[in-house]
């Protein structure tokens, strides 16, 4: 009924719409047949054509009125309204290009901004991962005392999955991947970023294959026993093609042979934001590729496995956490049986379901402030423009004061007016949302290099795509803007003297509210840039600190390589060598000054802590913990940290013979160190902590606690404290041990040099030829890389809002030369005068400053309350300064208040050179 | 002449759709035709009687069509839609329960 209804109507409400001129033409000739038959008629019956005509007229009560009785039952007029509104406001437009580019440009800067850090935001915050019903998603941690712990062992993921009764599955992958080598064929290797995921992984996801299969709970089955890898939908298209012929392709992942059984589906990269994995692999197959034996895995001692859970439906969150504790708990008192002593087992903490709906990542939660942060300063940015945009279409309407009046005369109502004049400005504001979408394009692309990417590739980082989520964004904002900047205009324009006006009178007779209506713009301009200036000095005299910070180490020069031989097999003594081989030539490669091992290098993201007994000090609580790391010789001297007191290692403080690391250890079990003389270094921080003032020197320290504590390793050197974790935090007390004291295992190469990293990298390449070809250089940085990294977000935001706060500086400083030169303009006949009655040219040039100075006072004065609001929220991103600085405010003000006074010295000028005569022939 | 408020509210849709449901008509053969077939009782002024056809043909009840005239002028001539047709049937039925109801009314023996 309804479809047939729309049959026959809705061709007539087109054509009512599109063929407006002929539906006038239908109508004006129906009525005028009717009238024509009619006077036939009257003739007939005997009167005169006259009489005829008049009666024939009288009895239709009205042409013109029952035309009007006929359209009106069309339905369209609102429409039909539109459209002719739309067509004026084109028409008007292309009239006065300069204000229509002004306009346009203005706002699609402001627009383009908020859309960029949308586009960011909703990427890293909103969106929900591509999965079935990703609300019901949870990732599993555990509550420990500063943090929730979210990696598991293997066991325990076995565990939660086999015996919960809450969870429509629990899936388990590698929270820590790593790169790893790709050959396909008799290509060179490449690397790739893979993760190990259970056998229902895709399954509980609910993501379906794309090509093939993707893996199920028989991959599980066995260790080894499931050769095979699922490509991510990305990196088949990118890598292979999209060639549907990969299906049964044979891969060698870090140089063990894999089948390709399926791609994933399309727009799936894991649950990870920040994270995209390319390859996904049973994790059965973790011993084949990463060289860890199924035994060393398989325990409650290796947590590796981040676990996702997806909750049924109606299960209060409590009660499966509650159950996940109790089989946390029957899993610790099993293990405790099976050991000497029980108190060696794992001990299960507090589940905690975090919702996943959105994926799981690190970088979201540290990235949420920071960009909340630049959401706030670009919303600001556009209001200023839309202020600005505001006064422009003031000044204009002001100019059409005229026809508005013969329009309102004519009998056009107000709300007609009104529609209008909104029309005109939805218009500008699509224009600049369209160049506004453009321009975030560009920016967002730009703005990812800020973004912290994980790992060796970038490919592997966020990812930002238009989509109709930024379109809808954007949409939503154009409207906003749309009515913000239209309604002071159009809220002036209706509040005509219409007398005055068609008259020719200009702005003087009614210009009152209108210059005062700019100056209330300018004053919020100002108003808005204060607190952007201020936040944005802020922000940078943070970036400035954090940089000028003496991280107790070179900051340039120092290379740091990964390479891992592990991966292919390597282990013991076979292991050390080749890592000491590699050093020593490097070492001796022309422009290298030093080279030194390390298992961990500071600002990389890693860290090692351990138990530690100081021999003479009663540790309290939370005081026998510390920072570890295994160094080489001249590793110091290659990092560029001075040694303070004592000497550095030698190879000889190295055991004989490396230790091979077993492929099963039980708590309690105790790993021999090669015995011999055990020394350590210490930082300045430990040494202050555990020593007081008394010399370290000397002193002995035990990498275990109470009666364990014995191998003490004697304090042979103190160094320079550096900054470890972050450029912020001061170093922690640490201990070095040196390099191959403990079981050989995967170590980093650091190099001073002062080649080039391609210099480097290719000399590395060359020695890794000679050495071993099938392993390959896994990464190859900077510590002035890691060092940018580790600032990467304040970089960000204080970068963006220095750029944000330029821009709002000039948008401001437009706003404010626009309205004072109209001002000058519209008192030209009032400056005459009082020049010509002997004003002298300071007191005219006064006269139009102090008004931007009184401007730009009251809108300083409103800013800095925004600005001090303002302060609270950022305090926390701040290293170095105090919001309460008032220098801050006070440069604020005043780089607006020059910029404002050198704008309004033009129109200043120009006042003062008003020749009197031709200022009272002026109108 | 009668004015068009004689006509109770809604009957002359009713009217228009019986009319046009004989055969296709133009405006002014349409109130030529309701005034011979009620005998000059029922008439439609000239002035409500377009606006009353756009309307129906706005709801889809009636469509049109722009042909030659009887006297060789082009007119637009309407005709009933499928859509008109069932809306005519359940008017006229509407409307026979309604006047019989009145008739009976008025049958009443007075006392």
């Amino acid at each position: 009924m309804r479809i047939e209804h729309w049959l026959y109507t809705l061709p007539l409400r087109l054509r009512s719409l599109f063929r407006r001129k002929q539906v006038e033409i239908d109508l004006n000739d129906e009525l005028h047949f009717h009238i024509e038959q009619r006077i036939a008629q009257e003739i007939e019956a005997g009167k005169s054509p006259k009489e005829a005509r008049s009666l024939a007229l009288r009895v239709m009560q009205g042409f013109e009125q029952q035309k009007e009785n006929c359209r009106d039952t069309r339905h369209v007029a609102l429409f039909e309204n539109r459209v002719r509104d739309l067509r004026y406001a084109l028409h008007a437009l292309r009239l006065s290009p300069g204000f229509t580019a002004a306009a346009v440009i203005t706002l699609a800067l402001g627009i383009g901004a908020n859309t960029a850090i949308f586009s960011l935001i909703d990427t890293v915050l909103i969106k929900m991962l591509p999965v079935k019903a990703p609300q019901q998603l949870f990732l599993i941690g555990q509550r420990l005392s500063d943090h929730v712990g979210v990696s598991w062992s293997y066991p325990d993921y076995r565990a939660m999955r086999d015996h919960n009764s809450m969870f429509d599955g629990i899936i388990g992958y590698d929270a820590y991947p790593e790169p790893m080598g790709v050959q396909s064929g008799n290509g060179s290797e490449e690397l790739a970023h893979g993760i190990f995921v259970t056998g229902d992984y895709f399954e509980v996801l609910g993501v379906p294959a794309a090509l093939g299969r993707v893996f199920n709970s028989a991959d599980d089955s066995a260790p080894g026993a499931a050769a095979y890898v699922v490509l991510s939908y990305t990196y088949w298209q990118s890598r292979f093609n999209s060639d549907a012929s990969v299906i049964g392709h044979r891969l060698r992942i870090n140089g063990y042979p894999f089948t390709v059984i399926g791609v994933g589906g399309r727009g799936f990269s894991g649950s990870d934001v920040a994270y995209r994995p390319e390859l996904f692999l049973p994790v059965m197959m973790r011993s084949q590729v990463m060289h860890e034996p199924f035994q060393r895995w398989n325990t409650r001692h290796d947590h590796w496995l981040a676990v996702l859970g997806r909750l049924k439906g109606g299960v209060a969150i409590p009660a499966a956490e509650g159950q996940l504790l109790a089989i946390g708990k029957s899993q610790d008192e099993e293990e405790g049986r099976s050991l000497a002593n029980p108190k060696w087992a794992n001990t299960t903490e507090p589940i905690v379901l975090v919702p996943a709906a959105r994926g799981h990542s690190y970088f979201a939660d540290e990235l949420k402030r920071p960009l909340l942060i630049l959401f706030s300063i670009v919303v600001l940015v556009l209001a200023i423009a839309c202020a600005n945009v505001a006064g422009l279409m003031i000044a204009r309407e002001a100019s059409r004061r005229r026809e508005v009046a013969v329009r309102l005369a004519m009998g056009a109502s107000r709300a007609r007016v009104l529609a209008q004049l909104f029309t005109e400005a939805m218009l500008i504001a699509s224009a600049a949302g369209a160049l506004g979408l453009l321009l975030s394009l560009l920016g967002a692309r730009s703005l990812l290099r800020f973004v912290p990417q994980p790992g060796f590739a970038p490919v592997t980082g966020i990812d930002i795509a238009l989509d109709w989520r930024m379109f809808g964004f954007t949409a939503a904002v154009c409207v906003t803007t749309g009515l913000l900047f239209g309604i002071a205009p159009a809220w002036l324009s209706t509040r005509i003297d219409l007398t005055g006006s068609l008259k020719g009178e200009t702005a003087r007779a009614s210009g009152w509210g209108r210059i005062t209506t700019r100056k209330i713009l300018v004053v919020l301009q100002v108003a808005f840039s204060i607190p952007l200036l201020f936040t944005a000095g802020l922000l940078v005299r943070t970036l400035g600190n954090l940089r000028a910070i003496d991280i107790g180490m070179a900051d340039q020069n120092v290379y740091i390589a990964s390479v891992n031989p592990t991966l292919f097999g390597y282990k013991g003594q076979r292991l050390r060598n080749f890592y000491d081989t590699l050093c020593t030539r490097m070492a001796a490669t022309p422009g290298v000054r030093s080279a030194s091992l390390a298992e961990i290098t500071p600002l990389s993201g890693s860290s090692w802590n351990s138990v530690v007994t100081v021999q003479g000090y009663t540790a309290k609580a939370h005081e026998d913990t510390v920072f570890f790391d295994d160094v080489g010789p001249r590793y110091f001297e290659t990092i560029g940290t001075p040694i303070l007191l004592g000497r550095d290692f030698t190879e000889l403080d190295n055991p004989s013979q490396a230790i091979e690391l077993p492929d099963h250890l039980s708590p309690g079990d105790k790993l021999s160190d090669g015995g011999g003389k055990r020394v350590a270094i210490v930082n300045e921080a430990f040494a202050r902590h555990y020593f007081g003032g008394r010399n370290a020197l000397g002193g002995r320290v035990s990498m275990a606690s109470g009666p364990q504590a014995k191998d003490f390793y004697e304090i042979v050197a103190v160094v320079r404290d550096a900054r470890y974790f972050s450029l912020r935090d001061p170093a922690p007390p640490m201990v070095f041990v040196p390099v191959w004291r403990r079981f050989a295992f995967g170590r980093h190469l650091v190099m001073r040099s002062s080649n080039s990293a391609v210099q480097i990298e290719s000399a590395l390449r060359r020695e890794l030829q000679k050495l071993d070809p099938a392993i390959p250089l896994l990464g190859l940085r900077s510590l002035a890389h890691d060092v940018d990294e580790n600032i990467l977000v304040e970089r960000m935001v204080a970068t963006l809002s220095a750029l944000f706060g330029a821009l709002a500086l000039a948008l401001c400083a437009v706003g404010l030369y626009g309205v004072v030169a109209y001002n000058v303009t519209r008192r030209t006949r009032e400056i005459g005068i009082r020049i010509a009655v002997g004003s002298p040219s300071h007191s005219v040039i006064w006269l139009v400053v102090h008004e931007v100075i009184t401007m730009i006072l009251a809108g300083t004065g409103l800013g800095a309350l925004v600005a001090f609001l303002a302060s609270r929220a950022i305090a926390s991103v701040l290293f170095g300064v105090r919001t309460s600085d008032p220098w801050n405010l006070l440069s604020a003000g005043l780089i607006l208040t020059s910029i404002a006074v050198i704008g309004s010295l033009f129109p200043a000028r120009r006042a003062v050179r008003i020749h009197p005569m031709q200022a009272l022939r002026y109108e | 002449m009668s004015k068009p408020s004689d006509l109770v509210q809604g009957t002359l849709d009713l009217l228009l759709l019986k009319i046009l449901a004989l055969e296709p008509l133009h405006g002014w053969a349409v109130s030529q035709r309701l005034k011979q077939v009620s005998d000059d009782v029922l008439q439609v002024s000239d002035g409500s009687l377009y606006p009353a056809l756009h309307k129906l043909e706005q709801q889809g009840w009636i469509a049109a069509e722009w042909k030659t005239s009887e006297l060789g002028r082009r007119a637009k001539f309407y005709h009933l839609t499928r859509l008109g047709r069932r809306q005519l049937s359940s008017e006229a039925a509407n409307w026979n329960r309604l006047s019989t109801a009145i008739s009976q009314v008025l049958g009443l023996e007075e006392a």
